[in-house]
Parts: structure tokens; sequence; C-alpha cells
């Protein structure tokens, strides 16, 4: 036991000793070299030889002295570095001799670790990140799973009846209010939905950009606690106030990070809306890759919204809860199908709410069972992130609005 | 055999055997040896440096550059911890060995099966 760990421990000191101590360590072996044929010089003189005799017969029995160094080296593990040196310099002198050629290899080389590179940023924002939020492991995203159910986009009244078993991430207002209410002293469940075209105006700026219509509690529910003023709140909701809270960069970029932000005014598809706070530092939403400018309530008369938000024409409301201490998945779950099942129960067959990790928001949630839409959130990603937001089922520009529907909606058949 | 002339291991064995009392220079190491067998064996430099920079690798010995008797830089080794263990252990399957050996080869005609 104590020869094998000295083993370990010596034979790690020889090597670093040797390893380390390259070039003196050659030096030395010249000089041992040297000492060595002087000793049996001066040994070979005592037996009575001359001394040139003496010196020529001390190098005929030393043999191959650059053999020995080379064995040495070898024994140094330092062969391995002057090969590699070597073989460097070799490939060196091939290439500027062949130069089509190693353009070539140089060009398919940085292109394939570009590509390898954004491949491993697409996926760290979509799959890996956490929110930058307190506790991102208590967040969970609700889905829901039925089978038989019709799903219709509210913009032009096309009906898809989904196969035998669907998950879905949509809601409809209504069911979320009571979700929220049936969970209350387990969870907070809080409310959002995208709306990805819309243009913005602060001052002489105008861009396109995303906005994200939520419930009154999403940043509290996230406990997103505003850089500074306030979040929403339930009386923002309520009487329809044209409020906005904006992303720190929105406000680092436009207001120079000035407090007086707070109370301004910006215009956000042509109406006007009034600054009330400023979203923490580093957050951007829970859409990772859809970073998020401007935060507005989702209001019933939103004009964002093909219709009234009260009706059940909107199912494009996606919901996430934040477990309050001691409570359990199994519970929350229980509580949440006790509201959603009598709700749906017309619309679907089997109704179940599904609930899945939050931690890194809506776009890499994983439902426990059922669809894991990674292949078409990754492919949409990518044609964000290469800038060509195409209109998919989930946005569709409808001209009679002055501003941009998005969502497709699960309704009943009327007729 | 191998190759540096002694049975495998053998070579190391003595070198550790000769500097455990002191130590010594690479030429010193092979004189001893040479005069401890009587002048029957002798040990070429070919492979003495090479075993002795193993050694130095596998932390058995260390060396040191200090003046030798005629006043020239010259490197001393001495065994280390891991050497003075591992010189014990090979002495005992040494003498164990030789004794094996040597009882097969002084067998008499007769005793045998």
């Amino acid at each position: 036991m104590k020869l094998k760990f000295y083993r370990i421990l010596f034979g790690i000191r020889g090597w670093f000793t040797s390893a380390l101590n390259h070039f003196g360590t050659q030096a030395d072996l010249e000089a041992e070299i040297s000492h060595h044929l002087e000793q049996n010089q001066h040994h070979l003189e005592s037996s009575g030889l001359s001394s040139k005799q003496a010196r020529k017969l001390s190098l005929r029995e030393f043999g191959n002295a650059e053999r020995l160094k080379e064995e040495c080296r070898d024994n140094w593990g330092m062969q391995t570095l002057s090969n590699i040196t070597r073989d460097a310099r070799f490939a060196f002198r091939k290439m500027s001799k062949n130069k089509v050629t190693t353009l070539i290899a140089i060009t398919i080389l940085a292109l394939s670790i570009g590509a390898a590179t954004s491949v491993f940023s697409i996926v760290n924002t979509v799959l890996l990140n956490e929110l930058p939020v307190p506790n991102p492991q208590e967040l969970r995203m609700i889905y829901w799973k039925g089978s038989q159910t019709k799903i219709r986009s509210c913009s032009n009244d096309y009906v898809k009846q989904m196969g035998p078993t669907s998950i879905s991430d949509g809601l409809s207002h209504p069911i979320f209010l009571a979700l929220r209410e049936r969970c209350r002293d387990y969870a907070e469940v809080f409310a959002f939905d995208l709306v990805k075209e819309s243009t913005a105006q602060i001052g002489n700026h105008t861009f396109a950009t995303k906005l994200l219509l939520v419930s009154d509690n999403f940043l509290s529910g996230l406990h997103a606690k505003p850089a500074i003023g306030r979040g929403f709140e339930a009386s923002d909701v309520a009487q329809s106030a044209p409020n906005v809270v904006i992303s720190h960069d929105v406000w680092a970029k436009y207001f120079h990070s000035r407090p007086d932000a707070i109370g301004s005014t910006i215009r956000l598809s042509g109406d006007l809306y009034t600054v009330i706070g400023v979203a923490p530092n580093g957050f951007e939403g829970v859409n990772p890759g859809q970073a998020i400018s401007f935060y507005l309530p989702m209001t019933e008369n939103s004009r964002f919204l093909h219709k009234p938000l009260s009706t059940d024409w909107h199912w494009g409301t996606r919901t996430m809860l934040r477990l309050k201490p001691g409570a359990k998945d199994k519970q929350v779950k229980q509580l949440l199908d006790a509201a959603f099942i009598p709700m749906i129960a017309d619309l679907a067959q089997e109704p179940e709410i599904v609930l899945a990790t939050g931690h890194a928001g809506q776009r890499c949630s994983i439902p426990p069972s059922g669809r894991f839409r990674s292949g078409h959130q990754l492919r949409h990603f990518a044609r964000l992130r290469s800038g060509r937001v195409l209109p998919n089922h989930h946005t569709l520009y409808n001209p009679d609005f002055r501003g941009i529907a998005c969502n497709s909606s699960l309704i009943r058949k009327s007729h | 055999m191998a190759k540096h002339g002694f049975p495998q291991g053998t070579l190391e064995m003595m070198i550790m055997k000769v500097i455990s009392s002191g130590s010594h220079h690479g030429w010193g190491i092979a004189q001893k040896i040479h005069l401890l067998s009587n002048e029957a064996l002798k040990v070429e430099e070919g492979s003495l440096y090479p075993t002795l920079s193993r050694m130095q690798r596998q932390g058995l010995i260390e060396g040191k550059m200090a003046p030798s008797e005629n006043n020239r830089q010259a490197k001393f080794y001495k065994l280390t911890p891991l050497g003075k263990l591992q010189l014990e252990e090979e002495s005992k399957k040494w003498e164990s060995m030789a004794d094996a050996i040597a009882r097969v080869m002084s067998a008499s005609p007769e005793s045998q099966f």
C-alpha cells in the first residue's frame, strides 16, 4: 500500500522534474558524459596507458554518445515534444507549397468550427440557460393534453382537428384565471402571450420589436424585481391602463439609464404608453432567444388581441407557475386538474394538465410525457436568429388591426 | 537476457544497492558494480545512463549536480524514499529467486523425479 502510494507520488514528481527541467537536464547529461569520459581516461592512464591512448579507449568503450542522449531524452518524455515541433515545421513547409489546398482546408475548418459554435450557442440558449431569476427550479410550465381536440386560428377560421392525443401550451384566459384562483395557496400561476411583431417609437427612434402581454403577477411571480419603478398591479389590468414595463436594454439604449425614464411616454404600434418600470438587468422574458423589450398588461380589450380576452376565442394564453415553499407538483397538478377538466370537457376528451420544467422558460420546457417540440422550436429559433422572422401559425399579420394578432386558438366549433 | 546484458531488472536493483550506502556519480556506480562483482560484471555506459534517467523519471532515485573528486561537475545520485522501499522489496524477491534457482541447479541427478 505504502509502496503503491509512494510510486504514484514520486512518479509524478520524477516526471515533472525531468519534463519541466528539459534544458537543465540536457546540459546536465552533457556534463555527466564528459565527466564519465574523463574519469575513465584517468582510470586507464593510471593502469599505464598514455593520455592519448587512454582518451581513445575511453571514447571507444563509451560507444555512441548521441544514441545514448536520445535514449535518455526518450525517458524524459521529451521526444514527443520535439517530434511535435518537427511535425509542425514540416506541416507548415508543406502547406506553404500547396497554397490552394491549404486555403480550402482552412476555409472548410473555419466554416465547420463556426457552424458548430453557432449550433452550440443556440442549444445553450434554448436548452441549457436558466432564467436569470431567483430559484428558477421552482418554476413550471403548464401544458395540457387531451384527445380529439380542435384547434382554430382566431384570425382566419382555420380549424385543425388534432390527432388522437395532442399536447398544447395555450389556454383560454378564463381558464387561466380559474387555475390561478384554485391553487393560490400552493403556487402563483401567471400568464403571458408573445407578440412577435410590433413597432416601437421612442423619441426619434422607431424600430421593430417584440412585446409580451403579461398577467399582472407575471414579474412578481417570476421574482423579477424591477430595476427601477414598479411592475404591474391588478389595477393596471382592471383599468386597461396604457402602462408599459421596458427591458433593461431599452432603458440603457434609449433612455441612457436615466431614472426619469419612469413616467415618460413611448409609442407601441402607434399608441401611447407610459413607462412605469424597468425589468431587471439580464431579464429578457421567458422565451429564451426572443428577447422581449416591452411588457404590456394582458387586458380585456388589448389591441394586440383579435377579440376581447374573456371570450373563449383566445386560446393563446401561455401559463407558468412558481411553486410556493413546501408545495408538491402532484398536489398542484390535482388542484389544476380539478379546475381545468370541467371547463374543457366539451372541447377535448381525457383532458389533463401537464406540469413541465420551467427553469429555462418556455422554449426548453420538457413535458414529462407527450410530444416534445424541440425540433420545431430549434428550427423556429434558428430562423429568428438569422433575422428571418417568418409568419407561421403562431404569428399572423392581420391588416384589419393596427397591431399584430398572434397565437393559434382552440375554440368550440360554432356550428 | 535483457538488452543491457543483465537479467531484467537486476541492473536497477544493483544501482539502488550501490547508492543505498551513499550518493555516487554515474562512473562511480559502474566502477563500484565492477569491483563488488570481483570484476565479473561490467556495466555498459550505453545502458547505464538511460537506466539512470528512467529511474529518475520513475522517482526511484534523484540526481543533483555537484563537484566531484577531481573538481568537475558531475551528477550524484541518491535513493528516494520510494527507491528505498523498492530496493527492500526487490532484494527479497531476488534472494528467494536466486535461492530457488540455486536449489534447482544443485539438485543431484538421482533426486530428479
